[in-house]
C-alpha cells in the first residue's frame, strides 16, 4: 500500500493492518506527517505539531506491539486536541495571544486516558479565540474549511473539525461550550459529539464557561467518535463535576438497529426564521431515511426552544467575562477585536438576569427530560446553514445583526443542549446547493451516548455522506 | 424599552474598572443592547401572580 493513502483509512482499516503487521505505527504518523506538512499551511488546521515526539511515541507504540502489548483499538494510532487542552510539554494557546508562553506541565485527563491506551499525539489543533466564538484576525492563522478555503470551518473547535474532514489526522478531541464540537462537525462533514455533563474529565481543559464546558471527540465515522468516547469517558477525581454513573459499551451501541426506536423531531428547532431552507429539507430527509429503516418518528414541542439563546447567553458569556476580567483590564489589546468586544458587553450584564437565565436553564432541562420520557432521542438541524464566509469585518451594522450573527450567531441549535447538559452527536446529512456539509443533531437523556451513536450509526450506514471527500489536492 | 447610549455603556464599564476605547464601544453597545433585549424577553415567562412558586 502507497504510504500517501494510509491517512485515508479510517481507524478500524488501521488497526488491522497494523495487527497483521502490514504496516507500521510509524508509517501511519509519518503518513500524517506529510499531509499536514502539505496541506497545513493552507488549512492552518494545526498550531503545534509534534512530529519528533510523535514519531518516538509510534517507535514505541510498534516496539510494544511487537512485544504483544497493545494496548487497544487505538493502540499506534494518531490523534490530535484542541489547542485548549493541555499536553505535556507542549503550548496550550487557547488559541490567544494571551497564553502564547504557556507550556503546561502535565496532560489534560483526556489527552493522558489517550496516550495510556496507546494513541500518538501528533499535536494542537487551531482554535476560535479563548473558544469564544469567531475571531477575526486569528492569531496562529486562518483556519480554513476544507470543502471551501473560502469558508470558514466553524468553532470554536477549528482545526478539530478541518484536520479530520483534511483526513490530516483520523481522531481529534475538541472542547464544546455552545456547540464548539457539533458545529465545526457539521460545517466539516464530520462526526462530532458533545457528551453528557460530567461524563468525560474536563481537567486540563481550559474554561470558556464552567457551566457548559464540555470535552468531546471528532472523527469521520461515528464508531471512530464511540472508540474515543470510549476512552476518555469516565469519573475523574480531579474534575469533581464528573459522574461515577458506569461507561456504557459505546462501540457495541454502534451495531444495533433503529427497529421501533421513537425519534422526537423538536418543532421549534425545525420551524426556526434563521433555519435555511435546504438545510431544513437536509435534516427532513435525514429523519426519514431512519424512518424507512423503522424507526418512529413524532413531532415534539418544547416551547422553552424559543428562548434557549437568551438563557445560554444569560449564563454563559457573563462567566467567560468574570474569566478573563483581568485581561480586559490589563491586556484587551492583545485579544482579538471580535471576542474581546463580546467579553466587554458580556461584563455588563445585570446580575439579576444571569440569575433568571439560570432559573429558566434548569426549567429547560426539565422540558428536555421530559420529551425524552416519550421518545428515545431528539432530532434536529445543528447549524441554521452551511459554512459562512470567513469573518472580513469586526462592524457590525445593527443591533439586530448584533445577535443574530454575533451573539446567539450559529450556535442557536446547539447552545440549548449544553445549557440542559445532554448528549448531543452531529453527523452529517448532506450538502447544500454551493457543496457545503450539512449536520443532523441527535439528542440523547442523560448518560444515553450509547442511544445516540447507536441512531447516528445507523443513519450513516444509510447513507454516503461520510464517504465523500474534499476536493483538495 | 430605551437602549443604552455609548456614553451610558462606557460608564458602566468605568464602574467596574474596564476601558472601552472608542474604536469599540459602538459595537459593544450594540451587542450588549442586544442581549439586554433578549434577555428582558424573559420576564414574560414569570408566572402570572409574580410570586415564585414551589417547584
Amino acid at each position: 500500500m502507497d504510504s500517501r493513502d494510509l491517512p485515508e483509512l479510517r481507524v478500524g482499516a488501521l488497526a488491522e493492518l497494523l495487527r497483521r503487521g502490514e504496516i507500521s505505527s510509524v508509517d501511519i504518523v509519518g503518513a500524517c506527517l506529510s499531509r499536514i506538512d502539505r496541506l497545513n499551511s493552507t488549512l492552518a488546521a494545526f498550531i503545534t505539531v509534534d512530529a519528533d515526539g510523535a514519531l518516538r511515541a509510534a517507535r514505541h507504540a510498534d516496539r510494544a506491539r511487537g512485544r504483544g502489548h497493545a494496548r487497544g483499538p487505538l493502540h499506534g494510532l494518531p490523534f490530535a486536541v484542541k489547542d485548549a487542552f493541555w499536553a505535556k510539554g507542549l503550548p496550550a494557546t487557547n488559541g490567544s495571544r494571551l497564553f502564547a508562553d504557556f507550556v503546561p506541565s502535565e496532560d489534560a485527563t483526556v489527552v493522558a486516558r489517550l496516550r495510556a491506551a496507546g494513541a500518538i499525539l501528533l499535536g494542537k489543533l487551531n482554535m476560535m479565540e479563548l473558544g469564544f466564538g469567531p475571531t477575526l484576525h486569528p492569531p496562529f492563522g486562518t483556519p480554513r474549511n476544507p470543502w471551501n478555503l473560502e469558508r470558514t470551518p466553524g468553532g470554536s473547535s477549528s482545526g478539530s473539525a478541518s484536520a479530520v474532514a483534511a483526513r490530516l489526522v483520523p481522531v481529534t478531541l475538541g472542547g464544546d461550550t455552545g456547540g464548539s464540537i457539533r458545529l465545526p462537525a457539521a460545517l466539516c462533514g464530520v462526526v462530532g459529539l458533545k457528551p453528557t455533563r460530567g461524563r468525560v474529565s474536563r481537567h486540563g481543559l481550559m474554561k470558556i464557561c464552567p457551566a457548559f464546558d464540555s470535552a468531546g471527540p471528532l472523527a469521520a465515522s461515528v464508531v471512530e467518535v464511540a472508540l474515543v468516547l470510549q476512552v476518555i469517558a469516565g469519573h475523574d477525581r480531579r474534575d469533581p463535576g464528573t459522574s461515577r454513573v458506569a461507561v456504557g459499551d459505546y462501540v457495541a451501541a454502534t451495531t444495533g438497529g433503529v427497529a421501533g426506536a421513537r425519534l422526537g423531531v423538536v418543532k421549534e428547532l425545525m420551524e426556526s426564521p434563521v433555519l435555511d431552507p435546504e438545510v431544513r429539507r437536509l435534516v427532513s430527509d435525514g429523519v426519514a431515511t431512519l424512518e424507512t429503516a423503522g424507526a418512529r418518528v413524532t413531532e415534539v414541542s418544547l416551547p422553552l426552544m424559543a428562548h434557549a439563546s437568551a438563557i445560554y447567553i444569560g449564563v454563559a458569556e457573563p462567566e467567560a467575562a468574570v474569566l478573563y476580567r483581568a485581561a480586559l483590564m490589563t491586556r484587551a489589546s492583545e485579544i482579538d477585536v471580535l471576542p474581546r468586544r463580546r467579553l466587554l458587553a458580556a461584563s455588563l450584564l445585570p446580575a439579576s438576569m444571569v440569575a433568571r437565565a439560570r432559573q429558566l436553564g434548569e426549567r429547560l432541562r426539565v422540558q428536555v427530560d421530559e420529551a425524552l420520557r416519550d421518545v428515545d432521542v431528539l432530532l434536529g438541524p445543528t447549524t441554521p446553514s452551511g459554512a459562512p464566509p470567513i469573518p472580513a469585518t469586526s462592524r457590525l451594522q445593527s443591533k439586530e445583526e448584533a445577535w443574530t450573527t454575533a451573539v446567539a450567531g450559529r450556535s442557536v441549535f446547539t447552545n440549548p443542549f449544553n445549557v440542559t447538559g445532554h448528549p448531543a452527536l452531529s453527523v452529517p446529512c448532506g450538502f447544500t446547493r454551493e457543496e457545503l456539509p450539512a449536520g443532523l443533531q441527535i439528542i440523547g437523556r442523560y448518560y444515553g451516548e450509547a442511544d445516540v451513536l447507536r441512531i447516528g450509526a445507523v443513519y450513516e450506514s444509510l447513507t454516503e455522506w461520510h464517504q465523500r471527500r474534499p476536493p483538495l489536492a | 424599552m430605551t437602549d443604552l447610549t455609548p456614553a451610558e455603556v462606557r460608564s458602566l464599564a468605568a464602574v467596574i474598572g474596564l476601558t472601552i476605547t472608542d474604536d469599540d464601544l459602538e459595537d459593544v453597545t450594540a451587542r450588549l443592547n442586544a442581549s439586554l433585549e433578549h434577555l428582558r424577553g424573559l420576564d414574560a415567562l414569570e408566572p402570572p401572580s409574580g410570586l415564585p412558586s414551589a417547584d
